[in-house]
Formats: structure tokens, sequence, C-alpha cells
């Protein structure tokens, strides 16, 4: 007896096979029906209607018999070996794409920790590192004065870095993605709804009185933004370009630095903070409130500060060029505002990036 | 495998029964044990017939046939030992006149004496519950004698012709879906969760995960839900036709070669391997956040969420790759748990603010999928993790593949039903040594054992005289004309 299952021929030697085909086929098992002995010996296809017993027969279709239509995958060579080359052939023209667009990038790492000469006259220090150092330790304060430490940063350009090119600020060792910093912010803060009461989250950055030598919890004021990442902002300022030979000076524009929807649905960014603000504190850190930062909690700058990074060594774009300027090769020195200080290293890349960056 | 019959009918119906079901063939040595009225009797049986065994006579020789009485006295414990190692060296062994309790017991002595046996008894009646009881594996049929033997069973079936699709079909079948269900299991949380290990380097151990925790909670309810589901109820290797077909394919499952420790330590060193190749193809292609086209970095959150991009991809790839029967529903299971995926972000990223929830995810889908680096490590970090799996399969499938592969192919070809010879003659050579991988004892079924077997083919008829006919001529025996009779060839 052959039985044909989706045009396979099988010969089945031995009797044992059950009936194949699903409820097309007509079996030969006979329902073993114990109320056929009420009907007598009559065979059953004699039987008038309604003495005939019911089947017992369970329901019976393709899904039940396991034999839904399905395609076998073959994985010897000769099944596989076409696919092989067209995936192959896929593959390289991703490759060459990746390569070919690629190939113009250019970048450029400057380290800066210890620029000097220093600009500013009334400093004596070797670097604004040092000098930054040695005030925190004297004043009993955290807070930092801003704007004292300018240095120049001279460096110079090989390549021609075509625009639109980037001007990053780097840092290194930095663990922006360590569990408890990335925790330590308040989000509805930053949307503008929860300025009186900081999340916990923020500890120990919650509540802040300047000068406050008393364990007293209850007269400080809640800090607007608060938590780590907010008072930890990089806050070293980058001023121009300036190539002695060509005589140009390229200034840095520090507009569409961040994400869209970071300052469109995260930040809030209206005229109203100050009125808001009352009754609350600034950071540790800050020199100011929010309120007199530009454009307040929706400030690029803080924005891209709070795109914390995966890795501890990361760039942060800073700003674009203002104007259409090329980089070209020569001479460059750079004027920086030196506020942030730092074990680690801190770098500037001026890098190009063009439609595939990688 | 080993087929013994315990039944409580007398020998002479027992005898016949199993020269009727092959059994026992012309040109055996029947062995028989019967009406021994004491234990040293029983023992000098044995001890006779152990000396013929010794002497020659094959295991397919060899034909054991012992009634209830002497049984009893045969599985004392002085005594149950020899019976074993007699029992073990015949081909099949028939117990007659034998009472539910002895049933049991024949099945514990084979059951706890034999090493990594498995044993399976199938009964019809109330009086096999117990031996049902005491098999690993007990099979009831239902209908006849009522419903007693199924509902003391494991699995119930309701003729016993079933059996054979029952071992030979679903038996292997659940077998490899099983195993593949719990070695893919650990896989595919193993390459998620690994992926937090090697990024604490990164993180300065604090415990910060790369990805956001309700992503990662669903990871098991809605990216790699369907791919085990359909990999435990849809997946077929050889199709059942075939299995039936060809039963040395069975001795696959026999010998635990889906599921055993180095399998397993296979699964999890390919976990390993492909977390951290997917890590750090991210880690190296993304690490200095090179940016977008307009410049702008991307920070924590968009790394985790192309690391588990290619994550849900890769793991349902290689579900895809263990899979050998395609249904439309594995085709959904597979692609669909990928575009599940990718609607998740496409939803997730508009959650906060009006609900208090995934701030992280903000803005991610305009920038992953907007980003060529996203696609092309959403295509290419999978295929690399797959690459060398892939070529190793190839390899093995081409160059040595097992009969179970060869089956495939010929199911593929459309010539699954005919026998294979070179598979049967393997089949056949490697039933008779004692192979020390071999986990079950016994030996395969024989493909081929019907040439002993005399080839009469005619009816029969049961008659009170013992002498047949008194027509002058030959005449047969009532008991030879039974014998004739083969239950396994159609009729004509």
């Amino acid at each position: 007896m052959a039985t044909s299952v989706s045009g396979t021929e099988t010969i089945v030697q031995r009797r044992v096979a059950t009936p194949e085909g699903g409820s097309q086929q007509e079996s030969p098992e006979k329902t073993r029906d114990d109320s056929s002995s009420t009907t007598g010996c009559l065979p059953r296809r004699f039987r008038r209607g309604s003495d005939r017993p019911k089947s017992r027969r369970p329901p019976s279709n393709k899904w039940l018999q396991q034999q839904i239509p399905a395609c076998r995958p073959v994985f010897t060579a000769k099944y596989v070996f076409g696919l092989f080359i067209i995936v192959g052939i896929l593959f390289l023209i991703l490759g060459i794409v990746f390569v070919a667009a690629t190939v113009g990038l250019r970048e450029l790492e400057v380290e800066y920790t210890n620029c000097g000469p220093l600009e500013t006259d009334n400093i004596q220090a070797s670097s604004c590192e040092d000098y930054l150092r040695n005030i925190s330790d004297i004043s009993n304060s955290n807070r930092r004065n801003t704007g004292d430490c300018h240095c120049t940063l001279v460096f110079e350009v090989k390549d021609t870095m075509r625009y639109p090119w980037k001007f990053y600020y780097a840092l290194d060792n930095y663990y922006q993605n360590h569990r408890r910093y990335l925790n330590s912010w308040d989000p509805a803060q930053l949307r503008g709804d929860n300025f009186r009461s900081p999340d916990s989250n923020c500890r120990p950055l919650v509540r802040y009185r300047d000068n406050d030598n008393e364990m007293n919890n209850a007269s400080r004021l809640p800090i607007v933004p608060c938590g780590i990442i907010a008072n930890s902002w990089f806050n070293d300022s980058f001023h121009y370009l300036h190539n002695e030979e060509l005589n140009e000076t390229i200034d840095l524009s520090r507009n569409n630095i961040a994400w869209k929807t970071d300052r469109e649905v995260r930040f809030r960014n209206d005229s109203n903070l100050a009125a808001d603000l009352e009754g609350t504190n600034r950071p540790p850190n800050w020199p100011y409130n929010v309120s007199e930062i530009g454009d307040g909690l929706g400030n690029e700058s803080l924005i891209v500060w709070f795109r914390a990074s995966a890795f501890p060594w990361f760039r942060k774009l800073y700003a674009h060029p203002r104007g259409d300027t090329d980089l070209r090769p020569g001479n460059y020195s750079l004027l920086i505002t030196y506020n942030y200080p730092v074990d680690n290293s801190e770098d500037v890349s001026p890098s190009s990036s063009q439609s595939c960056p990688g | 495998m080993k087929v013994w019959v315990l039944t409580g009918d007398k020998l002479e119906t027992a005898v016949n029964i199993g020269y009727a079901s092959k059994q026992l063939v012309g040109g055996m040595d029947i062995m028989t044990i019967s009406d021994q009225a004491t234990i040293t009797d029983v023992q000098r049986k044995l001890s006779e017939f152990c000396g013929r065994i010794d002497r020659g006579t094959t295991e397919r020789h060899a034909g054991l046939v012992i009634d209830g009485k002497s049984l009893s006295f045969a599985l004392d414990s002085a005594v149950e030992k020899d019976f074993l190692n007699l029992a073990l060296s015949c081909k099949s062994v028939i117990c007659c006149r034998v009472s539910p309790l002895q049933k049991a017991e024949v099945v514990k002595l084979v059951r706890t004496n034999v090493k990594d046996s498995i044993t399976l008894a199938i009964g019809d009646g109330a009086n096999d519950v117990s031996m049902i009881q005491a098999a690993h594996i007990g099979v009831g049929i239902s209908g006849r004698e009522g419903l007693q033997a199924t509902l003391a069973s494991d699995y119930a079936i309701s003729q016993f012709r079933f059996l054979a699709k029952l071992l030979l079909v679903h038996g292997a079948w659940n077998y490899r879906r099983l195993a593949n269900v719990i070695l893919y299991s650990f896989y595919k949380n193993i390459c998620l969760y690994m992926i937090e290990f090697w990024f604490a380097f990164l993180n300065g151990f604090s415990g910060q995960p790369l990805f956001e925790r309700w992503t990662i909670g669903l990871y098991n309810i809605l990216f790699t839900l369907l791919a085990p589901i359909v990999l435990g109820i849809l997946d077929q290797d050889v199709s059942a036709s075939t299995r039936l077909a060809q039963p040395h394919l069975y001795k696959t499952s026999q010998q635990n070669s889906a599921f055993n420790t180095k399998m397993f330590w296979k699964w999890v060193f390919l976990a390993l391997f492909h977390s951290a190749l997917l890590f750090y193809a991210v880690y190296f292609l993304l690490w200095h956040e090179t940016p977008f086209e307009n410049g702008q970095v991307f920070g924590i959150w968009y790394v985790g969420n192309t690391v588990y991009t290619a994550v849900v991809v890769t793991v349902n790839v290689k579900a895809a790759m263990v899979t050998q029967y395609w249904t439309p529903l594995t085709h959904f299971a597979i692609w669909g748990s990928i575009a599940a995926w990718f609607l998740y972000v496409l939803v997730y990223s508009h959650f906060w603010p009006t609900f208090p929830l995934a701030v992280e995810f903000v803005g991610q889908d305009f920038k992953l999928f907007t980003s060529f680096t996203f696609y092309g490590l959403f295509v290419l970090a999978p295929a690399v993790a797959s690459l060398p799996e892939f070529m190793y399969i190839v390899f093995q499938k081409t160059l040595c593949p097992t009969s179970i592969d060869r089956a495939i192919v010929a199911d593929v070809e459309g010539r699954g039903g005919k026998m294979i010879e070179r598979d049967r003659e393997m089949g056949l050579s490697v039933s008779y040594s004692v192979s020390s991988g071999s986990s079950t004892y016994g030996d395969g079924m024989d493909p081929g054992e019907t040439e002993r077997a005399l080839t009469y083919k005619h009816g029969y008829a049961f008659s009170q005289e013992d002498h047949g006919s008194a027509t002058k001529g030959t005449f047969v025996q009532r008991r030879d004309l039974v014998r004739f009779y083969d239950t396994q060839k159609g009729h004509t």
C-alpha cells in the first residue's frame, strides 16, 4: 500500500503505517466500536443510517498530523554554493561602499590638558590645570571662578579638512557610563516639571546651600538641575581658531550640536525659567544659575553633555565652524578658557565628517 | 532494541503468537523452560541453555520461552542474574502464563540490572498496569478491555500498530525537538547577558547595563519567544514516512546524540563567542562614537540598541540554522521576531513623556533608522557571527554526513522511502558490535530479517484436530500452518 505525501513516493514495506494524508484517504482501520454489538452482525455498509455507529475517529487535519506544507533546507555543498556566491558578492559591494565612504575622513586630535602659555597675566602657574587645583585647595567653596585662566593651544593641520568639518572635545578615562553617574539625574526636572522636589536618584546632590556648615537638610534648597551629570558639566570654552600665515580666524558656532528630539522633547527651553527657579539653587560646581545661561535648560551644550557616553573615552560635539570654510593646512592657534579640572586627559579634535562617517 | 512478550496465555498460544508476529522464526533454537518444579531444576535448565549459547548459538537464532511457574523461580534473587544473562543473549523472549506482578518484576529486572537501559511496556488491560508503571515508558492501548491501561500509562494509543510510529517518528522527533529547545534557551540567554559582562570591563564594573531595563526584560517575552516554541512544536528533521521506512535512523536518538555534555558545552561556547563578537564588533566600530552626518554624537543607549539589534538578529538566525522544517509559522516566528524588535523601537521611542517610562529611548528610533552604520551592522554582525558555524555545518554535511543527514537529503530529493543499501548495511553492522558509546542496551532493528523465515503464504485455519486432514499425502501440523502466517507482509 503506497501512500503519497506531498509528492514523495514512499514504499511502505510494513503495514504499520498509520493513515497519512489526513482526511483525504479512506482509512482501512476499523473503529472498535463497542456499541456495534447491539446492532447485530450486519456489516457496516448495510446498516441503515440511524443504526450506523458514530465514528470515534479523532479529528485529523494537516496541522494535527504534522504535515503542514513546508520546505526543508539542505546544507550540503551543492545546494549552498549558489547562496554563498550571491551573499559574497553582496557583501563585497557593501564593503566597497563602506570603504569608499570612509576613505576621505580625516581626524586630528590634539591634547591640551597642560596647555600653555597662559594668556592671563595675573596668574602664576605653569598651566591652568595647576591653577585650578590650587584654587580648590584654598577656598572652602566648591564654586570655581570661571573665565580666569586662558591658554593658547598651537597645533598644525597637515591635510585639508573639507567643509563640513566639526569641532569636538574629547575626554579620556572619564566614566560617564558608571551606573551611579548615569542614574544621577532627574529627567522630569530637565523637562521643567519638577523643580521643587528633585528625584532621589540625584543623591547626594539634591539640595544645597552655599557655605553650609550645618547638617540641616531643611534649610537647603533644591538643586536645579540636580545630580552628578549636571554638576560635572564640561565648561571649558574654545573661542576661535587663528591661522597666522593665512591671516584667517575661524569662529565656532554652537548651534545645532544636540539631537533635535532632545531639544524638543527632553529639555525645556523657555523664557519663564528665572521666575520658576525661585527657591532653588544651582549645582555646587556651577557659578551661575541655569537661567543665566543661554537657552536655560535647553542649552545645547548642556544637552550634549547629558547624552552620556558608552565608553570611558569619548568625544562630544562642541561646535560647527561658522561659515563655509575648509580647514586648510597650517599652524593654528586656539584660545581656550580652561575651567574644567581633570586628572586625566582632555583633547580637542577637529574632524571632518561626511555622509557616511565610519 | 529487544522485544519481549509477556502474556497470560498458555504456552502454545504464546508460541503461536510469537511465530505470527515474527518474534520467533523457523530455524531458531527455541529454548523452553516450562513446568519446572523446583528452583534447582530451573537453574539446571538455565545453565544448559547458557552452555548452548556459549557453544555457538548466535543471538539471531536463540529464542527463550518460559512460563509463569518457572519464571517465579527464575526471578529469585539467586537465579535472576543467570536468567537475565540468558534472556539478553536471545533475540526474543516469550513469557507465558505470567501474572501481573511477574510482568512488573521482569521489567524491573531489566531496568535495574541492565546499565543505561530504557524499558518500554505496552499493554491493553488492567493486568498490564503494574508492568506499565514499572517501565521507563508505559504505553497503554485503549479500547477492547477498557481504559485502565491508558489511565496508568505515559502514552496512550488506540491500536498496537501505532507503537511503531510512536517510537520511530514521534519519539525521535520529540527527542530532537526537546534537545534543541533546551540548548537554544541556554544559548540565547547566555548570548545576551554575557554582553553585560564584556561591558563591565568598560564601565568600571559598576553594574551599569548596556541596554534599557525593559528592553532586557522583554527579550525573552517578545523577541526570542517564538523561535524556541516553533523549534519545539513544528520542527522535523526526517519526514515521518522515511523514518518508518528506515528504522535504523532511530539509533541516533538512542545514543544521546542530540543532547549530551559535549553538545551542551558546544552551544555554551558558541553563545560566548557570539556575545564577545557582537559586543566587540560594535565597540570597535563605534568606539570613538563616530558621529552621524551632522556631527552629533550618540551615547550609551544608541550603542546599546545597536548591540541589542545585532543580538536579536544573530540569535534568530541561529534558530533558523537549526530548523530543518520551514513552515509558514516558522517564517513568521523567526523573521517576525526581528521585525518585532524594529516595531518595538519605533513605538517605545515615543513613550516618554506620555508615560513615565523610557526616557532613554526618546529619539532612538530616528537616530537608529537613519544611520547607515546601524544598517550595516545589522546585516554584517550576524553574518560574521553565523559564518563559522555555517561553514562547519556545510563541511560536515557534505564530507561526513551522518545517516540522518543522508536521510534528509533523500527526503528532499524524494527518495526517502526506499532503503538505501549502504545505510542498511551500516545499520546491520553497528547492531552486532558492542559499541562503548552506546547508552542503551541492544541493537537497532534489523531491516532485513526476513530471509530465514519460510515463505509460505497460506491462509490459516484452526481445527480441533491436531493432525490436520487425514487425506493421503502430506499433512501439515496445525502449529506449522500457523507459523507460516506472516503478519508483517501484506495480504494478497
